[in-house]
């Protein structure tokens, strides 16, 4: 039972501590027809976003403590097969911590991705607690 | 039925009243921060209820209006941008159907940053049809006959819409306006898409327009 607790108080101190992967989260759909999609392997920790070409998609971004993500200097290979933005969320704030006698909120980190023509590239996103490498893949209608 | 449950179907029913209340006209954007309306007349309620729930015509363009709709926020000055422009051009706050295909038009704030986007299917339309308008530039609900029949001193304002399918395209579309014989006259109803046609004398003429694709007549018989 002591032994359990332990393990118990471990995992809920890591997550606290956020000492997981930067966390991506969709906000967006695409329209009837075309694709806008995310997917991730937390083992290889690959990440892909696939858009049909001319479609948009927002991505909530948390950086590995839970903080939202800066985005400031993120950057897109290839400007002509897709471009990113930072965005405007006007969602609920996202509580980064609380303590025993403090909280504090911060405002949600969203980008927007958007397909511009057929063909695969990178995107390098900057967290703020590490970079992160998402491909590209823009899919003709 | 329980009592409880009996008290559930109007508590669900309330919550739909509630969350039909405050909807809005227009097409709200992807983030939900937004809601976009065809620049329609004031009257035309089809188009306003619509907003832009249908693709535009290739070849056609339509005037929008953008408002910023994020709670607390006065609306900073926008730009927008087409994510193709090979698909959907702006212009002057305006839409122009360029090629089939989707185009997410992003609604952009001070410094670049992406306040909404909303995105457009374009459509190559497969016919076209003449409406006549109302004074306030509505279009009625069915198109012309082929033929009509007016009296000398009838006018009235026609215009042209596209189609694929069932679906009737958004967007105004221009071509070449013509008018054959003498009983008519047209007139340039200051509308873009559509023209002024008055009855002079007893006859026969016809109107045509031809867009890039298409080409529609309405034979027009004036009666003495």
């Amino acid at each position: 039972m002591k032994r359990s607790f332990v393990l118990f108080a471990g995992i809920s101190l890591a997550a606290l501590a956020g000492c997981g992967n930067p966390t991506f989260t969709p906000r967006t759909n695409a329209p009837p027809g075309a694709v806008a999609e995310y997917y991730e392997n937390t083992e290889t920790q690959g990440r892909s976003i696939r858009l049909t070409e001319g479609v948009a998609i927002a991505i909530e971004c948390s950086d590995k403590k839970g903080h939202p993500c800066s985005l400031d200097g993120s950057r897109m290979d290839d400007e002509g097969v897709a471009t990113v933005r930072r965005a405007y969320g006007a969602l609920d704030q996202k509580l980064v911590y609380s303590g025993a006698s403090n909280k504090s909120y911060e405002n949600r980190a969203v980008f927007v991705v958007v397909g511009k023509k057929a063909g695969k590239t990178k995107l390098m996103v900057r967290t703020g607690n590490g970079d992160v490498d998402v491909e590209i893949d823009i899919r003709a209608r | 039925m329980t009592f409880r449950s009996l008290l559930f179907i109007p508590a669900v029913a309330a919550l739909g009243v509630v969350a039909g209340c405050g909807s809005d006209s227009g097409t709200t954007g992807a983030l939900g921060q937004s809601s976009t309306t065809a620049d329609c007349a004031p009257n035309d309620t089809a188009c306003q209820n619509d907003g832009l729930d249908a693709p535009l015509a290739e070849g056609a363009t339509l005037p929008i209006n953008v408002r910023i709709t994020a709670k607390g926020v006065a609306a900073p000055k926008l730009t927008l941008e087409s994510a193709r422009t090979d698909v959907v051009a702006v212009d002057s706050g305006q839409l122009v159907g360029k090629g089939a295909g989707f185009s997410s038009v992003l609604m952009l704030g001070e410094g670049g940053v992406v306040m909404d986007f909303v995105t457009l299917t374009v459509e190559r339309p497969d016919r076209v049809e003449l409406y006549r308008l109302d004074a306030s530039g509505g279009a009625e609900p069915s198109p012309l006959p082929q033929k009509i029949q007016l009296a000398p001193g009838d006018d009235f304002e026609v215009s042209v819409k596209a189609f694929s399918g069932a679906t009737r395209l958004l967007g105004e579309l221009d071509g070449g306006w013509s008018l054959e014989g003498n009983a008519a006259m047209m007139l340039d109803s200051g509308r873009k898409g559509s023209r002024r046609v008055r009855a002079k004398a007893p006859g026969s003429a016809r109107l045509v327009i031809k867009t890039s694709s298409f080409e529609k007549s309405l034979d027009l018989e004036v009666l003495p």
